[in-house]
């Protein structure tokens, strides 16, 4: 054998002499794969930027600390323990901060942390204002002496044209108060300057007088040796009940976790554009392989080793694969501005605050993107490689040996369909509840049924080719036995088509379900009239407190039946931070959707809670295992941890982390806390809530600027958080579809050129320009038509997948499925809208070529 | 008073660095661009101001500066000898007048720092600490009623009793613990505690000294406690006033001697080299009347120099001293050689003992030393 390890110059340019004639179809080729890759970069760099941007913020907020002490929930700290542990010499190095996210119309009126820190200890935690040089004093006695004083970036002044002396509203739950920026800092460290972009920096008295924390901290940052125990346990052993010590990075841990899943379906998600381009790859490459037989027949003849053979069809597909992926990647980073910006809104609204968004590109989400583009090409194009290499060394084989080989594979191929859904189904019942499983089985479900396609090609044209016939004449008779003779792309077109419709099946009627759960849920849990709450961004901020006048005066205000408070707070727990909502609601009991309760008497419901029994929502007690009726809570208290009885489980969307709700009484009497972070209003008329909102706003607009919002109001703030949720979901489907669209139009482009001779007869033989026509659209009608049909059970199946398995191990959520015709209806119809677009382009061409030269091809 | 020039100096130092943990010289990491500070006006240092006791022990925040500055030579029964130093020095950020009361209590104008430093004469051992902090929320800070206490984190003196004062503070695992009996009443340096130092009237201190405090206690080093008794020195000084451009350090010298007497003098160091006539000091009897000594009533001639091989430095570490009028004469040798703190501001502070002859007689005693600009000038640090 020769030493030819690498592929003769010859064949790389007979190949490139190849790709360059079709260039419509390498073209097309190179596009499904951009298409793909720039998909799977843009929610690649979406996830990475927000998540980065989180870690470095954090890791920079957090610095060179290695523990915090924190309250028992995220309620804080009396500063005298700091001062007491300062005085008793026990730790030296500590950092006492005060935070909270504000906002401000003159930076935007976007959510911006405002930390507060003490710079004549923090320098050993931060560097935010340098350590490593002086800073002439004069500089900082006004920020450290002066009312309101805080500090900002000057990248961030500049943008907002803000100069040093200028005041700023600084709008912090509710209260309006005014700050002066007494300097700018212009930090050299890259990851300050970003973090600066969301940030304004106040000393500790100023930010403790801003949020109306006097007197508390949030937290206190330490550095602990790594292996000194004995400080350790020192510094636990000098802490008041209530007080915890933790490792300073847990934070970050559970964000990451709570996250994880979030990013994990969108990664899953923009996998299948690029699964769907490798249809496409697939099918193109075939093709080519296909039409040159005859060539590497040729080759062969010649000398040209199987070997060589296999290697120039791979390289051409590396060629293919690599521009692709390379224009794949430019539009993916161009797509990624959309991307960041919709992942980011998202995470606001569900997990995080996030104050930072992150502007440079990660290089690894742009290489990872990129090789899996080549990769995914170079393996789709691994079977016509093997085809290829085996072209028999003898001039010409007439494509039919393929064709029947093709119809051979039918059966073989829907015989793996079959299994490989049996393998999905299998890998469901297992007892697991990990998300990479649950993955792995909806692949091979989908998959499954992309395999189906040809039989059901089969099948559709026998049964429909009579009906064909009886519409369309001779030439819908020609259509069905046409696209079965050419099935070896035919079958492959209409399974990317079916695939990329079931998914905006699956995807739409999932969401679809989830939104009308969530509209029952509203309808039974929403009982209030008008809500109020202090103003925070998002959901996810920790609530602030109402301030006490308000509630005196709501009591006093004409019509109004009952006032429930709640008290929303973060309480540690041995399973990590749990949410829990106080509430005075006596009713609770019959005002949620249960889905498992010890008592069916509300009443009864209530008792129990007083006594300290608590309801739980659905993904949290999934996660901990307490849907029974021995369940238990433990959460720790400021005496130490308790244990609360489950009363009752009840479905709940409000977060995929869950909470409990216990009664204020109960909340009260364990924590000593008689805080109120939002109230519910129960009028005695209920159409009355518009007109009560505004005189409950005059009555209290002047102690605070609460958020006020009828029934109504709240549900459709909720059902709005709800849409930009699924915002980029949306996105990604129809992604998929047009990568799927583009796969179409290509393989129907291909089958067309190829027919191209074969029509020139046709027309000589006299076919018209309309049946011609008619005969380009029955057959790209037809694929849509089965695509769309075999799309239908694919895409109810995938929706229950969704909805029982990735979501619930996701979320934990139950949703209840609402199937409705509608959405297979408009699936089947995007499918033949689809395929009859992608017929138009080559109908019309052949239909105006004459025949002499359609026949002179070749 | 020549003290409070260079403690004034050392805590404007600290202001400035106020946000430096690390040393290293590196190109600066943050810039900041900030609003002038707010115009006041300090109190100054007047002639004729009666000192009331313990109140003026406390802080005095009108003025500018001040410091609490305890010194001492201590030995255990096992012969070791330590020298031990704590300093707390106040430095206003604004004039009271000038600022706002506001709500939270680590809002504040003060700023305090301290330094710490052990001397550990036979294991030839110097070890040193510095602490900053905020005069707020309890963090820091001085008081004199009902009893003294001057306090910066876990360093701390307390008043105990009448004449009774508790010293505590501690770094990594050295820890001194010692109680402070005042054996005479304060003495009032200068003009009755006015303690000029420039041309003008106001260019002054307030400056007094506890110039024989018996101490007793406890050392806490190398996982060891050592029982010690000793003398320790205390010096109180608050003004408003800045060092003036020819000045470019000092040598203070402080010695409790054997015949129960104290001395302390100091020379200001002119940019020419010459001493300058603000340069003065003090004669402590047995019985605690003091003497003021002018730059004419003593002479200082420095034996032998020691380079420091941190700053670079070169220290004298052995002076003769002399004061006719007393017809004392000294010779004064450094217990350690390397006795200099290296933290936001450069000096040497160390334990020194003396060896002379006082009208005839032998006397002998220990004392404390501080020099500062050599390492750099004390100028443009303002």
């Amino acid at each position: 054998m020769k030493r030819v390890n690498y592929l003769p110059l010859v064949l790389w340019r007979v190949s490139w002499r190849f790709l360059l004639r079709h260039r419509w179809q390498s073209g097309l080729m190179i596009l499904g794969i951009a298409v793909g890759v720039a998909v799977v970069v843009a929610i690649d760099l979406a996830n990475e930027s927000a998540w980065r941007a989180f870690a470095l913020s954090k890791e920079a907020v957090l610095g060179k600390a290695t523990h915090q002490i924190v309250g028992s929930g995220d309620e804080g700290l009396n500063e005298t323990v700091y001062v007491m542990l300062r005085r008793q010499g026990v730790i030296g190095k500590m950092a006492p901060v005060v935070r909270e996210y504000v906002s401000s119309p003159q930076l935007g009126n976007r959510p911006m942390e405002l930390l507060g820190i003490d710079p004549f200890v923090d320098g050993e935690f931060r560097s935010i204002l340098g350590n490593t040089n002086r800073v002439p004093v004069d500089q900082l006695v006004r920020f450290l002496t002066q009312q309101g004083a805080v500090l900002i970036s000057d990248e961030l002044a500049a943008e907002n044209g803000l100069d040093v002396g200028d005041v700023i509203e600084v709008d912090i739950g509710g209260y309006q108060k005014y700050a002066v920026i007494a300097g700018l800092i212009s930090p050299q460290d890259a990851i300050w300057r970003r973090v600066l972009q969301g940030m304004i920096i106040a000393d500790i008295s100023t930010a403790q007088e801003l949020t109306g924390k006097v007197g508390r901290l949030d937290r206190v940052d330490l550095i602990i040796g790594e292996n000194d125990d004995f400080l350790l346990k020192r510094v636990s052993a000098a802490l008041p009940p209530g007080l915890r010590l933790i490792k300073a990075e847990t934070g970050s841990d559970t964000v990451a976790q709570m996250t994880a899943a979030f990013r994990l379906n969108l990664t899953a998600l923009s996998m299948l554009a690029l699964l769907v381009g490798m249809f496409l790859i697939f099918n193109t490459m075939t093709f080519s392989v296909v039409r040159r037989r005859a060539l590497f027949g040729m080759l062969r003849c010649q000398g040209v080793t199987q070997r060589e053979i296999y290697l120039m069809v791979l390289a051409e597909a590396f060629v293919v694969g690599s521009l692709g992926s390379l224009l794949g990647v430019g539009l993916g980073v161009l797509l990624g501005r959309q991307t960041v910006a919709m992942v980011s809104q998202t995470i606001t609204d569900l997990y995080y605050t996030l104050t930072v968004q992150a502007v440079d590109v990660p290089v690894e989400s742009l290489i990872k993107g990129g090789v899996m583009g080549i990769v995914a090409t170079i393996l789709t194009a691994l079977i016509p490689a093997v085809e290829a290499a085996s072209s028999p060394a003898q001039i010409s084989l007439a494509r039919s040996v393929l064709e029947s080989k093709a119809r051979r594979v039918v059966t073989w191929s829907a015989a793996a369909g079959v299994l490989l859904i049996l393998a999905g189904y299998l890998i469901f019942q297992l007892p697991l509840t990990d998300l990479y499983s649950g993955f792995g089985g909806t692949f091979a479900v989908v998959v499954g049924f992309a395999l189906l396609s040809p039989l059901a090609m089969v099948i559709a044209s026998k049964v429909l080719s009579p009906l064909m016939g009886y519409l369309l004449g001779l030439t819908g008779r020609m259509a069905p036995r046409n696209l079965v003779n050419a099935l070896s792309r035919t079958a492959v077109a209409v399974a990317a088509l079916m695939l990329a419709v079931a998914v905006a099946i699956g995807m739409g009627l999932m969401i679809q379900s989830f939104r009308s759960s969530v509209v029952v849920w509203l309808n039974e849990t929403l009982n209030g009239d008008i809500y109020i709450s202090a103003p925070t961004m998002n959901a996810t901020m920790p609530a602030f407190p109402v301030d006490r006048r308000v509630i005196a005066r709501l009591r006093s205000v004409d019509g109004v039946r009952d006032v429930y408070l709640l008290r929303t707070i973060q309480v540690e727990s041995p399973s990590g931070s749990i949410r829990v909502n106080a509430s005075s609601n006596p009713n609770l009991g019959e005002e949620r959707l249960f889905l498992f309760k010890r008592h069916q008497d509300s009443k009864m419901v209530w008792q129990e809670m007083q006594k300290g029994a608590v309801l739980v929502s659905e993904p949290l007690a999934r996660r901990l295992d307490v849907i029974r009726a021995d369940g238990e809570i433990i959460v720790k208290s400021p005496n130490g941890e308790i244990r609360l009885p489950v009363e009752g489980v009840m479905y709940d969307y409000t977060s995929s982390e869950g909470s409990i709700w216990m009664s204020r009484d109960f909340y009260q009497r364990v924590w000593g806390d008689d805080t109120v972070t939002a109230i519910d209003i129960r009028l005695e008329q209920a159409n009355q809530a518009d007109q009560k909102i505004d005189e409950i706003r005059s009555e209290i607009g002047s102690i605070q600027k609460l958020v006020i919002r009828s029934n109504q109001g709240l549900r459709e703030d909720v059902l709005e958080v709800f849409d930009r949720t699924f915002a980029i979901t949306g996105a990604l489907r129809l992604l998929a579809t047009i990568v799927a669209f583009i796969g179409v139009l290509n393989s129907l482009l291909l089958l067309q050129i190829e027919k191209q001779r074969e029509l020139g007869i046709l027309r000589a033989l006299g076919l018209t320009t309309r049946q011609m026509w008619r005969l380009v659209m029955a057959e790209t009608g037809l694929m849509g038509l089965i695509a769309g049909l075999l799309a239908i059970p694919t895409g109810a199946v995938l929706t229950l997948i969704l909805i029982y398995v990735i979501n619930r191990r996701s979320f934990g959520w139950t949703l209840q499925v609402y199937m409705t015709p509608e959405a297979f209806l408009v699936g089947l119809g995007i499918a033949l809208v689809a395929a009859l677009l992608a017929g138009i382009y080559p109908a019309s061409k052949y239909s105006r070529m004459a025949a002499s030269e359609a026949v002179r091809y070749e | 008073m020549l003290k409070d020039v260079v403690k004034g100096i050392l805590a404007i130092g600290v202001v400035i660095t106020l946000l430096l943990s690390s040393c290293s010289k590196n190109d600066r990491e943050v810039q900041i661009v900030a609003l002038p500070v707010i115009a006041g006006d300090f109190e100054r240092a007047q002639p004729g101001r009666v000192f009331q006791f313990p109140q003026d022990h406390g802080a005095h925040d009108t003025f500018q500066s001040e410091w609490w500055y305890y010194t001492g030579n201590v030995a255990a029964e096992t012969g070791e000898h330590f020298g031990y130093q704590l300093t707390f020095f106040r430095r206003a950020l604004l004039p009271q007048n000038a600022f706002q009361e506001r709500q939270s209590a680590w809002s504040t104008n003060q700023a305090y720092l301290a330094h710490f430093a052990l001397s550990d004469v036979a294991a030839g051992k110097y070890v040193f600490a510095e602490r900053l902090q905020r005069g707020a929320a309890g963090i820091a800070g001085a008081v004199g009623e009902p009893a003294f206490a001057v306090w910066l984190d876990h360093w701390s003196v307390t008043q105990t009793g009448d004449h009774l004062y508790r010293l505590d503070a501690a770094f990594a695992d050295q820890r001194i613990v010692l109680d402070l009996t005042e054996q005479k009443s304060p003495v009032l340096q200068g003009k009755d505690g006015y303690s000029q130092k420039g041309e003008d009237v106001g260019n002054a201190s307030y400056y007094y000294s506890q110039t024989r405090l018996a101490t007793s206690g406890s050392i806490y080093m190398r996982n060891r406690r050592y029982d010690v008794t000793g003398f320790s020195w205390m010096d109180h000084e608050f003004s408003t006033s800045a060092l003036s451009a020819e000045q470019v350090g000092w040598d203070w010298f402080a010695l409790q001697l054997d015949d129960g007497s104290e001395l302390m003098v100091y020379v200001i160091r002119r940019q020419d080299g010459s001493q300058d006539v603000f340069s003065a000091g003090s004669v402590v009897d047995p019985e605690g009347s003091a003497k003021t000594l002018t730059y004419r009533d003593f002479q200082i001639v420095s034996k032998s120099t020691w380079h420091s091989p941190h700053s670079g430095a070169v220290y004298p570490i052995g002076w003769e001293i002399s004061v006719p009028q007393e017809d004392l004469s000294l010779m004064v040798q450094a217990l350690l050689a390397d006795q200099e703190l290296n933290v936001s501001f450069v000096y040497w502070e160390g334990a020194v003992r003396g060896q002379g002859v006082r009208q005839g007689r032998p006397v002998t005693g220990y004392g404390y030393v501080e020099m500062t600009g050599y390492a750099h000038s004390m100028q443009g640090q303002f």
